[in-house]
C-alpha cells in the first residue's frame, strides 16, 4: 500500500519536476547563432506553409527550395497545413522543443506570438529582405512589436474583399456602368431587384449575417479605418463599436441587407459561392479567389464564367471605396527552432522579388511595388489590388485578440441581421469583444 | 440471432391497469405474427429516418454540379460522377493518413484492452485495499474533459520526447479506453464462477494455466466488445492526434486530420463532395469491422454487464 | 512472478479491517497479496503517467493568471492569484446561463436517448430477423461516421437554403414558406431540436445495440411465468426485464450523462465553428473561453467546475455501482 503510494508519488514528482524545469528554459535557440545563416551543408529545415501554396503557387515554393539549396546546401521539407484548428497546432508547436524552422501564420494571429516572444527578432536583418521598405503597411504592422520598433514576422501575401457581381444580370436590368458610390450601388441594386422580381429567393446583393468582414468594412467606411472596433491608448483598449459613426456604417450594411439580401441571417460567408452558383444571387462581397469558386467545374456553375466582374466595394464618394479588411499571411522563425538562422534565410529567399513576382499571379504580393504585377496578371485582380492599395482596416492588434472575439462580433451582427437594433446589439456585445483585451 | 423468428411473447398495449391474463395460445401466435409485421414496419421506418443522413452523404459524393447548385435539393443524382472519389484517391496523403490511423488504433486497442483486462481481473477477483478507490477513480477519469487538459498533456508528452510519435498518441488514448475496458470486463470476469478456476487447478493446471484456459476464453465476448468500442473512439479521435502529431509533419497525420484539409478555409471554398467521400472511406474500415463482429458485439456489449 | 509461493501467504494479515460478511476471494488468484497490485500496475502507471501532471497542472493553473499565451510560454511571468480566477469566472452571469442551459440540454439528451434507445431495443426484440439485420447495419453506419462530419451533415440537412428538411416539410405541407424556414434563427429550436437530433442520432447505435443485447439476456421462462401470473406487459417489463438490464442501464446512463454534459464537436460543427450564445453549453464555453482564446487559467476553472458538477450528479450513481461491486464479490 505504502509502496504503491510512494511509487505513484515518485512518478508524479518526476513528471512535475521535469515539466517545470524544461518549460522555463525557453528561448535558448535564438541567440546561439546569427540571425541569417547560410551554413546548411547536410542539414534539413522544416517549414510550415498553408496548402494554398501547394495548390496554387507550388512552383514558387519549388523555386525557393532550389535557390535555398544552392545558396546554403540545406534541404527544405515543407509540411502542408490547413487553417482548421491551426491556432492550437501553432500554440503547441511553439512551446515544443522541435518547433519548425519557419512557419506561416495568419496576420490576425501574429500579435499573440510576438507578445510571447515566440519568434526570432528579425529587426537587425530586415533591410536584407527584398522590398522591406515597401511592404504593405498593414501587413508589415502585423509582424511588428506593439510599439512598431521591432520586426518579428515577414509579410507573405495579402487578400482583400471586393464586390463580385453578375454583369449579365446587372446589364439586363439596365445597369451598364459599374456603380462607384453607395448611392449608385443602391440605385443599381434596386433595378436588379425589380428586374428579377420573378425569381424565387432572389438576392440582389447577398450579405450573410455572420460575415463580419463585410459588415465591419461598412462600419469602417463611416467611422474611419483607424481604431475601428477598438482603439488603444497605451495598454488600454477602448471600444469604438458604439461610436455613432460606426453604428451608422453598420446600419448602412443592415439596410442593404434588409433591402437586397434574402436569407442567410444565421450563416457566414463560407457557402456564398455555391449559393451564387445557384443563380439567384446577383452580387456578393468576397475574396478575389471566390470568382473561381463560383464557376468551379464541380461545386460551382461553369456557365457563369464570363458573366462575373469584380469592383472595389463602392463607398460614400467616387474614388473612395468602402475600406476592405486586409487579410493575409506572415512568415516567421520560431524562437525554439533548431535551425533558426537557416529558417530566416529561407524566408529571405521565399519573399524575394523574384518569388513574390511569381506569386503575384495568384495572390496579392507583400510589397506595394509588386501589386502592379498582380493587377496585370488578370483583369479580375484589378479590383482586389486596388482594394488592398486603398484604405484597409484591421482587427485591434492586441495579443489577446482571438477567434472568440471574432465569434462574439459575428453573433452580434447576426442578431442585427435577424432584426435586432444595431445600437442595442453592439452595446450588448461591446464588453465581451473589447473587455477581454484589457485583462 | 438464432431465435429471431420466435414470436414476441407480449404485445405492447398501452397498459390498462388490469389486463385479463389468460389468452389461448392460438390467438397469441396469430396476433403476434400480425403484430410482428406492424413492428417490422415501424422498425423499418425508424431505420429509414436514421439512415437518411448517411444516404444524403452518399448521394452528395456522386452529385455533379448540376445537382449541387439546384435550388431545390435533389433526392437522386441526375447523373453520377466519381469525381469526388477520384479527388480522394489522387490525394497522395490519403493512404499514409489511413495507415497512421490504423497503427494508432490497433495500438490503442491492443494496449488498452490488455492493460484494462489485467486491471479488471484484479478488481473482479481480488479483495484488496484501495479497490473502491480505484473503481471510483476510473469513473472520475472518464469525467475529465479532454480539451481541458490538452495543453498540459502536450507539455508532458513534449518532455517525454513523445510528441510527433504515434506511441505518444496511443498512450493518450488509453485515458479514455482503459476505464471503459475495466468497467466492462470486470462484469464479465465476475460472472465466471470461481469454482471453474479451482477445478482447473485441481486438475493440475498452474495458476496461470487456469487463467489462460478458463478466464481468458470466457471473457472473449467482452474483449471483442470493448475492443470494438475502443476502436471507434480511437479511430474517430481528432483533436489530440492533431495536436500531439503537429510537429511530426505530414507523414504521421491521421485520417481525421487529413479530412480537415477538405473543409472550407479563409482561402478557399470547401469541396463537400470530396469531404463526404473522404469521410465515408475513412469510416469504411470501422463498418467492415462491425459487420465482421456484429454478432459478437451485440451479444457481448452487455453479456457481462447485465448480470453485473 | 513466482506462482508457488502465493498460495502459502495467509490472506488476512495486513488486509486492514477485513470485510467480514463477504466471502474470501476464490479462484485462480486466491492467495498472493501483491498480485492485484501487480495486475493494476500497468493501468496505474499509464493513467498516472498521462494524467497526473495534466490534472495537477489543471488545478495549478486555476489559481494562476495564465490568461494569455505569453504567460504559458514564459511561466515566470505568471503569478498566483488565489481564488480570484474562480470569483471572476463564477461571478459572470453568462457562465451561470451556460450552466443552466447545459443542465437542461443534458437532461433532454440523456432522457431522449435512453427512452428512444429502450423503445427501439424493445422494438427490435419483436421484429423479423431480416428487419433486425437491416436495422443493425444502419446503426453501424451511423456509429462509424466521425463526429466531426455529423454536425456538418446536419447543418446541411437543416439549412434554410436548399435544406432537405425544409424541402420535405414543404412537400408534406405544400406551404412555400417552409422552404426557407431557418432552424437556427431561434437558438431554442436550434439547440433543443436540431442540436439534440445530431447528438441523439449519434448516440443511439451504442445504446440500442447494448440495450438489445441486454434484453436478450432476459430469460424467456421468466417472462412466461410472469404472464402466467397475470402480469401485464408493463408489469412484466417493470418486474422481470428491468432488474436484469439494470446494470447496463446504469452504466449507459452514466456514460450518456458524461458524454452529453461535455458535448462539443457536434454542436460546434453544427454552428460552423461560431456557436451563438444560445448554443453554448459548457463544453463549447470551455473551448471558446479557455482553449481558443488562450485563457488557460479561466479554462481550468471552468473544467474544475464541470468535473465537480458531474461528480455531484454521479455520487448517487457511484454509490450504486460500488454496492453492485460489493455484492458480487
Amino acid at each position: 500500500m505504502n509502496r504503491k503510494i510512494a511509487a505513484v508519488a515518485a512518478i508524479a514528482t518526476v513528471l512535475v519536476a521535469s515539466a517545470c524545469s524544461s518549460s522555463s528554459s525557453s528561448d535558448s535557440g535564438s541567440k546561439s547563432s546569427e540571425v541569417l545563416s547560410k551554413d546548411g551543408k547536410g542539414k534539413k529545415i522544416t517549414v510550415w506553409l498553408m496548402d494554398d501554396a501547394q495548390k496554387q503557387w507550388n512552383e514558387v515554393v519549388e523555386a525557393a527550395k532550389t535557390q535555398f539549396k544552392n545558396e546554403t546546401g540545406a534541404d527544405v521539407e515543407i509540411q502542408w497545413q490547413t487553417w482548421s484548428n491551426y491556432t492550437t497546432k501553432v500554440d503547441t508547436a511553439l512551446l515544443s522543443d522541435n518547433a519548425p524552422d519557419a512557419i506561416e501564420i495568419g496576420n490576425t494571429q501574429a500579435a499573440k506570438y510576438i507578445d510571447a516572444e515566440s519568434f526570432v527578432d528579425l529587426t537587425s536583418v530586415k533591410s536584407k529582405f527584398d522590398n522591406s521598405d515597401k511592404w504593405l503597411d498593414s501587413l508589415a504592422a502585423s509582424g511588428q512589436s506593439a510599439d512598431h520598433s521591432k520586426t518579428y514576422a515577414v509579410p507573405y501575401y495579402a487578400g482583400a474583399r471586393v464586390m463580385i457581381y453578375r454583369k449579365d444580370l446587372f446589364e439586363a436590368a439596365g445597369v451598364t456602368q459599374a456603380p462607384t458610390t453607395l448611392a449608385e450601388l443602391k440605385t443599381a441594386l434596386d433595378k436588379v431587384k425589380a428586374a428579377n422580381a420573378g425569381t424565387a429567393n432572389f438576392s440582389a446583393l447577398y450579405l450573410p449575417g455572420k460575415n463580419w468582414y463585410s459588415a465591419v468594412s461598412f462600419g469602417a467606411g463611416s467611422f474611419g479605418v483607424d481604431g475601428v472596433i477598438a482603439k488603444s491608448s497605451g495598454d488600454k483598449w477602448t471600444s469604438t463599436l458604439t461610436d455613432p459613426k460606426f453604428i451608422e456604417g453598420i446600419s448602412t450594411w443592415n439596410d442593404l441587407q434588409k433591402a437586397y439580401s434574402v436569407g442567410g441571417t444565421t450563416v457566414d460567408e463560407t457557402d456564398q459561392d455555391a449559393r451564387m452558383a445557384q443563380g439567384n444571387i446577383a452580387a456578393i462581397i468576397g475574396n478575389g479567389w471566390e470568382v473561381g469558386s463560383v464557376i468551379d467545374e464541380k461545386n460551382g456553375n461553369p456557365a457563369l464564367k464570363d458573366k462575373l466582374a469584380t469592383i472595389a466595394l463602392p463607398g460614400a464618394a467616387a474614388g473612395d471605396p468602402t475600406p476592405a479588411f486586409l487579410g493575409g499571411s506572415d512568415l516567421a522563425v520560431p524562437a525554439k527552432a533548431k535551425n533558426a538562422g537557416l529558417g530566416a534565410t529561407f524566408l529571405q529567399i521565399f519573399t524575394n522579388t523574384a518569388q513574390q513576382t511569381a506569386l503575384a499571379k495568384h495572390a496579392i504580393p507583400n510589397a506595394k511595388n509588386l501589386v502592379d504585377a498582380y493587377k496585370a496578371a488578370d483583369k479580375a485582380n484589378e479590383a482586389t489590388g486596388n482594394a488592398a492599395q486603398g484604405k484597409t482596416w484591421f482587427i485591434p492588434n492586441s495579443p489577446l485578440w482571438s477567434g472568440s472575439n471574432e465569434t462574439e462580433l459575428k453573433n452580434a451582427l447576426s442578431a442585427i441581421a435577424a432584426g435586432g437594433d444595431p445600437a442595442t446589439e453592439l452595446k450588448k456585445v461591446e464588453a465581451k469583444v473589447v473587455g477581454s483585451l484589457n485583462d | 440471432m438464432s431465435d429471431v423468428l420466435s414470436p414476441a411473447p407480449e404485445t405492447r398495449q398501452p397498459l390498462p391497469p388490469v389486463r385479463k391474463p389468460k389468452k389461448s395460445k392460438e390467438t397469441e401466435v396469430g396476433r403476434s405474427s400480425v403484430m410482428t409485421w406492424v413492428w417490422n414496419v415501424i422498425a423499418l421506418f425508424v431505420a429509414v429516418v436514421m439512415a437518411f443522413p448517411i444516404y444524403w452523404m452518399i448521394i452528395t459524393t456522386f452529385k455533379t454540379n448540376k445537382d449541387l447548385i439546384s435550388q431545390d435539393p435533389t433526392f437522386w443524382p441526375s447523373s453520377f460522377s466519381l469525381d469526388s472519389y477520384k479527388t480522394i484517391f489522387d490525394d497522395a496523403s490519403f493512404l499514409p493518413a489511413l495507415r497512421s490511423t490504423l497503427v494508432l488504433t490497433v495500438g490503442a486497442v491492443v494496449l488498452g484492452v490488455a492493460v484494462g483486462f489485467l486491471a479488471a481481473v484484479a478488481v473482479a477477483r481480488f479483495n484488496f485495499r484501495g479497490r473502491s478507490f480505484f473503481i471510483v477513480t476510473m469513473l472520475v477519469v472518464q469525467m475529465v474533459p479532454l480539451i481541458a487538459i490538452l495543453i498540459p498533456l502536450f507539455v508532458v508528452m513534449n518532455n517525454a520526447g513523445m510528441t510527433g510519435s504515434l506511441f505518444g498518441v496511443i498512450l493518450a488514448y488509453l485515458v479514455f479506453t482503459v476505464p471503459y475496458v475495466i468497467w466492462t470486463l470486470r462484469s464479465f470476469i465476475v460472472n465466471i464462477p470461481a469454482e471453474l478456476d479451482e477445478a482447473a487447478m485441481v486438475d493440475g493446471c498452474t495458476q496461470w494455466g487456469a487463467f489462460f484456459r478458463i478466464i481468458l476464453p470466457l471473457t472473449m465476448p467482452g474483449l471483442v466488445t470493448t475492443a470494438v468500442y475502443s476502436w471507434i473512439q480511437a479511430w474517430n479521435e481528432f483533436i489530440v492526434a492533431s495536436m500531439l502529431l503537429s510537429t511530426s509533419g505530414n507523414k504521421s497525420q491521421t485520417a481525421m486530420t487529413w479530412l480537415t484539409f477538405y473543409s472550407s478555409t479563409p482561402t478557399r471554398a470547401a469541396d463537400y463532395g470530396s469531404q463526404m467521400a473522404g469521410g465515408l472511406l475513412v469510416s469504411l474500415p470501422v463498418i467492415i469491422l462491425f459487420v465482421f463482429f456484429q454478432k459478437k458485439v451485440s451479444a457481448g456489449l452487455t453479456a457481462g454487464a447485465v448480470k453485473g | 512472478m513466482s506462482v508457488t509461493t502465493n498460495e502459502t501467504v495467509t490472506r488476512s494479515d495486513n488486509q486492514g479491517p477485513a470485510p467480514v460478511k463477504k466471502p474470501q476471494r476464490r479462484g485462480v488468484f486466491a492467495g498472493g497479496q501483491y498480485i492485484p497490485y501487480t495486475l493494476l500496475l500497468p493501468a496505474i502507471v499509464v493513467l498516472a503517467g498521462v494524467l497526473v501532471y495534466p490534472i495537477y497542472k489543471l488545478i495549478d493553473l486555476s489559481f494562476m493568471n495564465v490568461n494569455r499565451f505569453s504567460f504559458l510560454a514564459h511561466p515566470e511571468k505568471a503569478k498566483y492569484i488565489g481564488f480570484d480566477g474562480f470569483s471572476k469566472v463564477l461571478g459572470d452571469d453568462t457562465f451561470w446561463e451556460v450552466v443552466l442551459r447545459t443542465v437542461y440540454f443534458t437532461a433532454e439528451l440523456v432522457l431522449l436517448s435512453m427512452v428512444l434507445g429502450m423503445l427501439l431495443a424493445l422494438l427490435l426484440n419483436r421484429v423479423s430477423a431480416w428487419v433486425r439485420v437491416t436495422f443493425f447495419t444502419v446503426m453501424m453506419f451511423v456509429w462509424a461516421i466521425p463526429a466531426l462530419v455529423n454536425g456538418q451533415v446536419f447543418r446541411w440537412l437543416f439549412s434554410s437554403n436548399s435544406g432537405v428538411v425544409d424541402y420535405i416539410a414543404y412537400l408534406l405541407t405544400g406551404d412555400e414558406s417552409w422552404k426557407h424556414y431557418d432552424w437556427f434563427a431561434d437558438s431554442t429550436v436550434g439547440l433543443y431540436v436540431v442540436g439534440a437530433s445530431v447528438v441523439v442520432w449519434g448516440a443511439l447505435p451504442f445504446l440500442v445495440l447494448g440495450l438489445y443485447a441486454a434484453l436478450t439476456q432476459v430469460p424467456k421462462e421468466l417472462m412466461e411465468a410472469a404472464k402466467l401470473d397475470g402480469a401485464n406487459s408493463f408489469q412484466a417489463f417493470r418486474h422481470v426485464t428491468l432488474p436484469v438490464i439494470r446494470p447496463f442501464l446504469m452504466i449507459s446512463t452514466a456514460l450518456s450523462f458524461i458524454w452529453d454534459f461535455q458535448v462539443f464537436a457536434q454542436i460546434y460543427s453544427l454552428r460552423n465553428s461560431s456557436p451563438e450564445d444560445g448554443y453554448q453549453t459548457i463544453g463549447i464555453y470551455l473551448y471558446m473561453h479557455g482553449v481558443s482564446s488562450s485563457q488557460y487559467s479561466n479554462g481550468s476553472v471552468i473544467s474544475i467546475v464541470m468535473i465537480v458538477m458531474m461528480l455531484a450528479v454521479l455520487v448517487y450513481y457511484i454509490r450504486q455501482m460500488l454496492k453492485i461491486g460489493a455484492n458480487e464479490r
